[in-house]
This record gives C-alpha cells, structure tokens and sequence, in this order.
C-alpha cells in the first residue's frame, strides 16, 4: 500500500481560482519524493489537502491508507508549513515540548527527543532563547525539528531550505539522507531543483495543478544527455548535419547543443565538423539535468 | 488532553505578552479610584446630614454607587472579552502558526475548545477577583453586602464568557478588526436595547420593549448585566425601587431576571460555541 495516494484532486478556491485540477500521484514508503513546479502551480496546496489544512473540492486522498486529517494518520507525519510561523514568545524548547505533548510524547522520551531535534538541527545553544529572537533561518530550522520530534514515519517538507544558506542547504540534504537511511518515507516540495537531483528517488513535475511528468529519478535523466560542440562558425549546413545526429537545443554562432541519445554521437559529430573543413574547439558530452527535463516539460505543457 | 494543552498554551501566552500584568494593574486602578471616590460621597453626604440634623442612613445611595461600580465593572469585563480573545483564532489563521498546530494528531475542535477554555479561565479570573475587591471597598467604606454576591458574580462572569464565545466565533471566519468592530457594535446593539426596553417599561410603550427584547435575543449580554444588576438591590431597595418610576435605570434593573432569559441565553452560549466548532472545522487554512 503506498504511504500517500492521490487520485484526481481538485481544488477550486473560494475566489475561483483553481490550484489543482485532477492531480494523482503515489509516494512509496521509504523514498524520497519531490514535488516539483513552478510558482503557483499547486505544490502548497496539495501538501495541504495531506495535511488537512484544506478540503479538496473533488477527488480523494489518503495517506497511511487514512482520510488525510485523521488524528491517526497525522499522528504518524511530520510536516514543515511553507511559511514555517510559530509563536515567537516561547522559546525552542518550548515550542518542541508543547508539540511534543501534541503528539503524545511521554516525559522521558520528550526531553530526549527536543535534545536530539535541536541537536540535529544545529539549535541546541538556542533552546532556551525566544523564536522572536531567531533568525528566519532558525526559524526555518526549528520547523524542520518540530517536524522530526516524534520520529514520524512520514515527514512533509514544504520548501524547507528557502530561508537557508548553502551550508545550512547541505545539512538540510544530510539530514534527509539520514532519515531515509533510518526508514523513513519523505515528501519534498521545492522548486530548488538542484537539491532535488541530489536526494529524490523520484519526483512528479506538477503545472497548473496537473502532473505533467513523473518517474524515478534515474528514468527521467536516463537516454538524455547532451552534447556541446564548438565550432570556428555554425554553418546551415554544419546545423543540418547535427540534427541527424541528435536535437539541437540551442544553436549559436560558434555553438550548438545537441540533445542525444546515441552512444556514438560525440564521434559521429567530430566527423561531420571536420568533413565541411570546419575548425572543432571542443566537443563536451554532459548528463542532462534535472533543469533541462523541468523547463522542457513545463514549457511542452504550455505550448 | 490537546484541549488541556492548548488552553495551557493560551495561558502562558496571556502572562507573557503581559496581558495579565496589564490587567491585574488596570483592574487595581479601577478598584482604587472606585474606591477613594466612592468614600469621599460617602463622607460628603454624611457629614451634610449630620449638619441638617437629620440621621437618615444614605441605604438608596449605597445601592446606587455598587450598582453603578459594577455596572462599570460589567464594561470593563465585556470590553477586556473582546480585546484579549478577538485575536485568538483569526491571528493563528493570518500569520500560519495554525499550519503546524492543525497538522499535529488533534482535532480541530480542540483547538476552538482549548482556547476558549484558556480564556475563560482567565476572565473568570479576572472578573471574580474584581467583583470580589469591589464588593469589599463597598463593604468597608459603607458596611453594606450585596444580597446575593455570587449570583451576581456568576452572572457577570456569564456576560464575559458570552462575549468571548462569540469573539471566538467571529474570529473563524472574520479577520481580528472585522470581528472587534463587529463585537463592538453588538455589545453596543445589546446596550442600546437594554436602554430601549427599559425606556419602553417606563413610558409603557410596548412596541419600544418588544425592540428591546428582539434586540436582546441577538445579543443577550445586556439582559445578563440586567440580571446580574438585580441581585445586587437587597428587598428593601427593590421595594424603594418599585415607588419609584425609574428604579435604577439606566444602570440596573428591578425587575427579577425571567427563567425563560436565562435558559435562551444558556443555549444562545453554546450554539455559539458549537457554530464556532463547525464552521472552523469546514474551513481552509
């Protein structure tokens, strides 16, 4: 059974806006999951609607099997809000205590779980001072604690390095390789999408409150990788050589990458450089990233 | 048990943004102003009779002044009701802290019952404490007891919990100065027909005390204050009172609360506190 099901959400607004508009999706226990997209193309909502903060308009959900809200199925998720606002006049430990006793921690395993929450997050010097007093990457960083404390099955990070710096970036990906390592499943939305490539096992790419792609990671970046040829000059006929070799995705004046998928491409496009007496400067085979397959996809979707 | 904790979350949050502080000291003031005031018309009015060489107890001006205090006490307990709670719900919506709140395993009733219970505690606090030092500064300045102290209080402590329960219910779906201003306007509504009815009584105008009355329905504080106010004459003042045409109008009423007010009211508070459940139940966040 997967941990989160998704079957053609919909969500209109009060205003009339429509956030989502049939979105289906599964996560599987113990993978790391992005949600990706661009700006308002419904990724807070849907973590709403499995955090039951907000009602679809049609379609189902479910999460641990459960109608999402369910005391029971929330006492099993951990969830880092996009907005990550807590009440500035307690200080972090505070703050962990009372949503510690939110979620049934007794004593003993409270305090040893604030200890490790703050530890893990890199906040144990300020426990005992304020939020009001945090920085926003602090704040930022409580959140992620708060949704660690309980040790849940399930943890749902909404954007959880937008308030970080690089470095704060990096142990917020350790932090989620390690609680994959210790089993549990992770649902991340963001639109960083270099952080993605490094974590997800999978992702689904949503526009306009749809998924238009979805896979495992290593499916999507497999069979797509480019290549760079530079040139002297970019000649008509030296550009309508290349397209038989691959797709030209950019073409410039010395320049032209090449969308492949033949293993044999690189030498393939040596030759044809040299055979029109062109100069080669250089030739540079790259993977694709997880960009390229994002902008072209979300692009496809709106031609 | 999330209930418990919520309201002990709202407590907290009372005494350290100084809510308590302010009201303890506010509350003093009142008390003390009240107070120096209150024997000094005492005195005044003593002395005067003593002079003419009459030694009539001034009993009708006792009566006054402790009905006028808690009517004065009645605002202040109303109005703090609004101001401490008509940010409770609508500020946890506005600024996000609802989002992690709502996702941890509760209900969201528990929310709107956690923090209506907080509050409640504190106000009954607040206005037992009150009621308590004023009827004690009336005690030794004058010698002089409410009849019924603690249908009084009860009474008056209803009125603040009425006023909060419907400040909680504006609070799910209005935001904190829509609700306020709308609170107000009712406390003032309710008032204004406490005034129209009893006007309607004295004039005998029926149509004036069925405005009233229909007002009250809306908002039954003032019908609450009405009561309260009621126990505070002993039988004597209410004979006094009944030779008179006005009574104690405007601040009190003579007339003993109806059975049938305070049943409606009773279910009024509740409904309101149960309409407050449902409709944050149904909203989004």
């Amino acid at each position: 059974m997967p941990i989160i099901e998704a079957r053609q959400l919909r969500k209109v607004y009060g205003n009339g806006k429509v956030a989502l508009d049939g979105l289906s999706f599964e996560v599987r226990r113990g993978e790391v999951f992005g949600f990706l997209g661009p700006n308002g193309a419904g990724k807070t909502t849907a973590v709403k609607i499995l955090t039951g903060l907000v009602a679809p308009t049609a379609g189902e959900a479910r999460v641990f099997g459960l109608p999402p809200g369910d005391p029971a199925a929330k006492a099993r998720l951990g969830f880092l809000p996009e907005h990550f606002r807590f009440y500035d006049w307690l200080t972090g430990w505070e703050l962990l205590d009372f949503y510690g006793r939110l979620s049934g921690l007794e004593a003993g395993r409270r305090r040893r779980r604030i200890q490790e929450a703050l530890e893990l997050t890199g906040l144990a010097d300020a426990a005992d001072a304020r939020l009001h007093a945090y920085s926003k990457g602090m704040q930022q960083r409580i959140g992620i604690a708060q949704a660690l404390l309980h040790e849940p099955e399930l943890v749902l990070l909404d954007e959880p390095t937008s308030a970080l710096d690089p470095l704060g970036r990096r142990e917020v990906r350790d932090l989620i390789r390690r609680l994959k390592a210790e089993g549990a499943t992770l649902f991340l939305n963001s639109h960083l999408l270099s952080e993605v490539e490094m974590v997800c096992d999978r992702v689904a790419i949503v526009d306009h409150g749809r998924v238009i792609r979805a896979g495992l990671m290593a499916e999507l970046l497999d069979g797509s990788r480019e290549l760079r040829v530079m040139v002297d000059r970019v000649t008509p006929e030296l550009r309508a050589r290349l397209q038989k070799i691959g797709s030209v995705q950019q073409a410039g004046s010395t320049e032209v990458v090449l969308a492949v998928a033949d293993p044999d491409a690189a030498p393939l496009a040596a030759e044809a450089v040299h055979s029109l007496g062109l100069r080669l400067y250089g030739l540079v085979p790259a993977q694709r990233r997880l960009e390229d397959i994002f902008v072209q996809a979300v692009e496809g979707e709106a031609q | 048990m999330s209930i418990l904790l919520i309201a002990r979350l709202t407590l907290k949050e009372a005494a350290r943004k100084r809510l308590l502080a302010l009201a303890v000291a506010g509350g003093a003031l009142f008390l003390v102003l009240f107070g120096v005031g209150f024997a000094l018309l005492l005195g005044q009015i003593k002395a005067e009779a003593a002079r003419a060489g009459g030694g009539a107890p001034p009993f009708m001006l006792t009566a006054m002044m402790m009905v006028m205090g808690f009517y004065f006490l009645n605002v202040l307990a109303g109005v703090s009701a609004i101001f401490v709670s008509v940010n409770a719900i609508s500020g946890e919506l506005d600024s996000g802290t609802i989002h992690a709140l709502v996702a941890r395993p509760l209900r969201r009733r528990d929310i709107i019952l956690g923090k209506w219970l907080g509050y409640a505690l504190v106000l009954t606090a607040y206005v037992v404490a009150m009621s308590t030092g004023l009827m004690a500064i009336i005690y030794l300045t004058s010698g002089t007891l409410p009849p019924a102290p603690l249908a009084t209080i009860g009474l008056m402590v209803w009125v603040a919990l009425l006023l909060l329960t419907l400040s909680i219910l504006g609070g799910t779906f209005l935001s904190a100065l829509a609700n306020g201003v709308g609170l107000f306007l009712l406390y003032g509504l309710a008032w204004l027909a406490g005034v129209i009815e009893g006007l309607g009584g004295l004039v005998h105008n029926s149509t004036m005390v069925h405005i009233g009355i229909a007002v009250s329905l809306l908002v039954p504080s003032d019908a609450l204050w009405q009561a309260a106010s009621y126990y505070l004459q002993s039988p004597s003042i209410l004979m006094l009172a009944s030779t008179s045409a006005s009574g104690l109008f405007p601040f009190g009423s003579s007339a003993p609360p109806a059975g049938t007010m305070l049943v409606y009211t009773t279910i009024y508070t509740l409904a309101a506190l149960g309409l407050a459940v449902l409709v944050f139940s149904r909203r989004d966040m």
